[in-house]
């Protein structure tokens, strides 16, 4: 509107310094009619302005031409009770550590989360892999519908719902860097080799600081055919590149990597028969004496970190182990894992255990994170909760039941318990429960620290055993497992409102007409 | 206040610190903070004493008390009331060490709104009987209600006088002088005790760095603030109603007893549109919830108030309907009003809905009664959301599509899923802020 912008234009330069235009038609009839004319020129502006203000605020018309998409296909699931999205809602707010298990009992039920409080799912899932997996079953046509419209959301879902058919490829040359990541992740999801290929083709030209993200993606469907294009990346300029690169290299078979990784520790370990009855081989271990240019571009730091107070050859020698292939020590043993690591090394056994955990996580072994987690013993340094995560969740469960009932009174229990990620069996939560209450005695206040991790774990069904563990005693810790029962009787009701949801209806809904 | 407050102008001494400690530790604890080192920017006013405490962390917390209550604010996390901080001001305070200043900018804006409050108030309970002490003199009331009015009147002519200096000068100026620029009108119209005009003026000093075209969206404040100024210099010589409006604009409160006693009464069905909290800077919530009547068509809206961990009021529940008597404030555009009496329980409500176009001339139709007017509550229906490049929209079957306010409005999305809902919220030139949606199975809070 000109006449506004006259206004506007002259009000910002001051009526001290340009004239209150005069030709006003529009702002200036009404006030004539009115009389009003005031003694000031930026009184008559003020005027002016404020019709104008008026009619402008008033004035404000519908647009047309608006496409409205395709609406959601009808739901084949029944919405959750009332009350089961009232307390989603509750966990959304203030609980999100029982989402997780909200939203598998829901599938469990057959049931769809409500469609309101997607957009809030959809945001937890983006920094959540726990939530993300679960959502996927239970979000419903409605949640596929609407992640399909928000560019964030579009993998959020799962990468198999996201497929290289439902992305346009131009998002890969002209989209947001999350979309890009997406439409790799969903073509490395059909075609590993063609995502290689295309990352590649860009590779040089990408900003340094996302090619960490692109690269990951890599990580699902690995083989070696990746292997070229990994090398390359291990003299990339980002450390976080460089990183992902030498992990990702391990975990390839007889790759370059491996095989040079491979060569150094054989130069380092040597098989000795031991004893004078030669019964038992044992293991003679040398650190490397330096590290060169090849050496460090693989990762092994010339020098160590300040902080461990080690001297450099155990560094060497630890970081060595962690990234030669595992079968390096079984191909030179004959023996199986849980048979190796019962050899003896000598004086550089530490560094050498060390490297075995650092190895079985990085390269995401199950035999040999699940023998070496197994001579966790009272007072050891390292922990085991990343030897548990590696282990499929049955394993990881029997593991943490049989170290539980050997050592339950050991303030290190602990460690176990908050290490063994859910969900808990039946049999694990009793362990658990009788390692408490022998904990209880003797180091209490060790169990604050694993509230949070009870009440998220435990069984439901085990509230009754806990309650009656609450009242043996009235100690400090009486409260402390009340408050956990208190907090599994939350989630029993949980349960029960999401098992409430009514079947789906036999005629469909009526649909808004 | 338990434990009374010294009269104005004596200094508190260490003993009144410790009357108002919430505990010894607190009081422990402040004694150790209580040393020139530990502060910066410190002085202290007739009203209040405020200063920056170094704490642990990377920002210094700001200390702010305010001796009429007295009232205590602290941007550290202390649960205690008031904290180590507060008390460790006031010992320094106490002692004699903190020197006069005018306050900082946050100190009295924080004041200002207290001061504010308490004229809200008092104004509020100026009807109420007065117990304990006694009948009022009717003649000191009166005395009081004409000193405000000529206080008031006069502020409003120098809110005039300013905005032509703004004009004459140029709102170019405005631009890098910060917030300072306006606080100092707003506090000058918070001491005339016209805190409704001096809201309008403070909410000015966000405009300029509110994004581009603030020249304009400028002006148009400074043309509502001047309208006002102008109208109430002849709030005597026009209509009551839209006298009553521009008194409850400039911020003269009309108690509940009046409202009930003179305010229009109307019965209706009236459907609970929706309703939103604001808290502002003090922890005052403010719940507006938005009714619309079934048989009259009738807009109102319903304010309550509660300070933090003060329950609200959630008697009107959206997307429920109420029989009730509701009393209008006076007003040209009468919106807000009370509910007077319920006759009938609340009952989950088909809502009766406009139709997109009808929308914007029904608001126009309000702004010629009250121009200062923001919200406006509406239902319309059938609509569809769709996001589109400039921002979402409603779209109706007839292609006329109605803005949402900036943002996001992905669980309205969500809830519709693509098909057509009733959609209702609270109407303003900047979009529609969606409160409520209707589907064909149920209705969903926003």
């Amino acid at each position: 509107m000109k006449e506004w912008e006259d206004l506007v234009s002259t009000a910002l330069l001051g009526t001290a310094k340009r004239d209150v235009p005069d030709a006003m038609t529009m702002a200036s009839r009404p006030l004539a009619d009115a009389g009003v004319r005031h003694a000031e020129p930026a009184g008559r502006l003020l005027d002016q302005a404020a019709v104008l203000t008026t009619y402008r605020r008033a004035g404000r018309l519908p647009r047309t031409g608006l496409v409205v998409g395709e609406p959601a296909p009808p739901e084949t699931k029944p919405r959750v009770s009332r009350a089961a999205a009232r307390r989603l809602q509750l966990l959304l707010d203030d609980r999100p550590g029982l989402l997780p298990e909200w939203l598998a009992l829901c599938a469990e039920a057959g049931a769809r989360v409500p469609e309101e409080l997607l957009p809030d799912l959809f945001d937890r899932a983006r920094v959540s892999r726990a939530i993300a997996r679960r959502l996927a079953p239970v979000a419903g046509e409605r949640g596929h519908w609407l992640a399909a419209q928000n560019p964030e959301w579009h993998q959020v879902l799962d990468h198999a719902a996201t497929t290289v058919e439902t992305l346009e490829p131009e998002v890969w040359e002209t989209g947001r860097r999350a979309d890009r990541v997406a439409y790799l992740a969903a073509l490395r999801g059909s075609e590993p080799a063609a995502a290689r290929e295309l990352l590649a083709a860009s590779w040089a030209t990408e900003d340094p600081g996302d090619r960490v993200e692109f690269a990951a993606v890599l990580t699902d469907g690995l083989s070696a055919d990746d292997e070229t294009f990994l090398e390359n990346a291990l003299d990339d300029r980002r450390k976080e590149v460089r990183e992902l690169a030498q992990v990702l290299l391990g975990r390839i078979p007889g790759s370059g990597y491996a095989t040079r990784m491979r060569q150094r520790l054989r130069r380092c370990i040597e098989i000795k028969p031991d004893g004078v009855l030669r019964q038992r081989p044992r293991l003679e271990v040398r650190p490397p004496l330096e590290v060169d240019r090849a050496m460090r571009r693989d990762g092994i730091p010339a020098k160590p970190p300040a902080r461990l107070g080690e001297d450099p050859p155990s560094t060497w020698l630890r970081e060595l182990v962690a990234r030669s292939p595992l079968s390096t020590w079984t191909e030179l043993t004959g023996l199986p894992p849980e048979q190796t690591i019962e050899l003896h090394i000598g004086p550089h056994e530490d560094a050498v255990r060390s490297g075995w955990w650092a190895a079985a996580v990085r390269q995401e072994n199950q035999a040999w994170a699940a023998a070496l987690v197994t001579t966790w013993r009272p007072g050891s340094t390292r922990q085991p909760g990343p030897l548990l995560e590696v282990l499929e969740p049955d394993r990881r469960r029997t593991i943490t039941a049989r170290m539980l009932a050997d050592y339950p009174a050991d303030e290190a229990a602990i460690t176990w318990i908050a290490g063994c990620s859910g969900p808990w069996d039946n049999r694990l939560g009793r362990t658990v429960l009788r390692s408490i209450s022998e904990l209880r005695r003797h180091r209490p206040y060790a169990l604050s620290g694993v509230r949070a991790v009870l009440a998220e774990r435990l069984p439901i069904a085990l509230v009754g055993d806990l309650e009656v563990l609450a009242e043996q005693r009235t100690d400090a810790m009486t409260a402390t497992l009340d408050k956990v029962a208190d907090d599994i009787r939350f989630r029993h009701e949980m349960a029960q409102e999401i098992a409430s949801t009514a079947r789906p209806p036999k005629t469909p809904p009526m649909e808004f007409t | 206040m338990a434990v009374g407050v010294p009269d104005d102008g004596a200094r508190w001494t260490a003993e009144w610190v410790q009357a108002v400690a919430p505990d010894e530790a607190a009081l422990k604890a402040a004694r150790k903070l209580a040393t020139p080192q530990s502060w910066s920017a410190t002085a202290c006013d007739g009203r209040g004493v405020w200063g920056d405490c170094q704490g642990s962390g990377k920002h210094p917390y700001q200390v702010i008390v305010d001796f009429t209550g007295p009232a205590y604010k602290c941007s550290c996390p202390s649960r205690k009331f008031p904290c180590k901080h507060a008390l460790a001001l006031l010992l320094l305070w106490a002692e004699g060490t903190v020197g006069s200043g005018s306050p900082s900018t946050a100190a009295r804006q924080w004041l200002d709104s207290r001061l504010e409050r308490a004229e809200r108030a008092r104004a509020g309970g100026e009807s109420q009987p007065r117990h304990a002490d006694g009948p009022a003199d009717p003649a000191a009331v009166r005395r009081r209600a004409e000193q405000r009015e000529a206080r008031v009147a006069a502020g409003m002519r120098e809110l005039e006088r300013w905005l032509l200096d703004q004009v004459r000068d140029g709102l170019s100026s405005a631009a890098h002088a910060g917030y300072a620029h306006w606080d100092g009108m707003a506090a000058r119209l918070v001491d005339a005790q016209a805190p409704g005009a001096a809201g309008m003026v403070r909410r000015m000093g966000t405009v300029p760095a509110g994004g581009p075209e603030w020249p304009g969206r400028l002006l148009e404040t400074y043309a509502r603030a001047w309208l006002l100024a102008r109208g109430y210099a002849h709030v005597d010589a026009v209509d009551p109603a839209l006298a009553a409006t521009l008194r409850a604009r400039v911020g003269f409160t009309v108690s509940r007893e009046e409202v009930l006693r003179a305010g229009t009464s109307v019965r209706d069905r009236w459907l609970v549109v929706g309703s939103r909290d604001e808290t502002d800077v003090d922890g005052l919530t403010v719940r507006r919830a938005w009714l619309r009547g079934a048989a009259t068509g009738r807009a109102a809206l319903v304010l309550s108030f509660a300070m933090a961990g003060q329950p609200l009021d959630g008697s009107l529940v959206p997307g429920t309907a109420v029989d009730a008597d509701l009393a209008f404030y006076p007003a040209a555009l009468e919106l807000r009003a009370l509910v007077a009496k319920t006759h009938d329980v609340q009952t989950a409500a088909e809502p009766s809905y406009a139709a997109t176009r009808e929308v914007p001339a029904e608001y126009a139709e309000a702004l010629a009664s009250d121009p200062w007017l923001e919200a406006w509550p509406v239902v319309i229906g059938p609509v569809t959301p769709a996001a589109a490049d400039r921002g979402w929209h409603l779209v109706d079957d007839a292609d006329c599509c109605l803005p949402l306010v900036t943002g996001e409005h992905w669980r309205l999305a969500a809830v519709s899923g693509g098909r057509r809902v009733t959609v209702g919220g609270e109407w303003s030139p900047s979009g529609l802020r969606p409160l409520t949606v209707w589907t064909a199975d149920r209705m969903v809070r926003l």
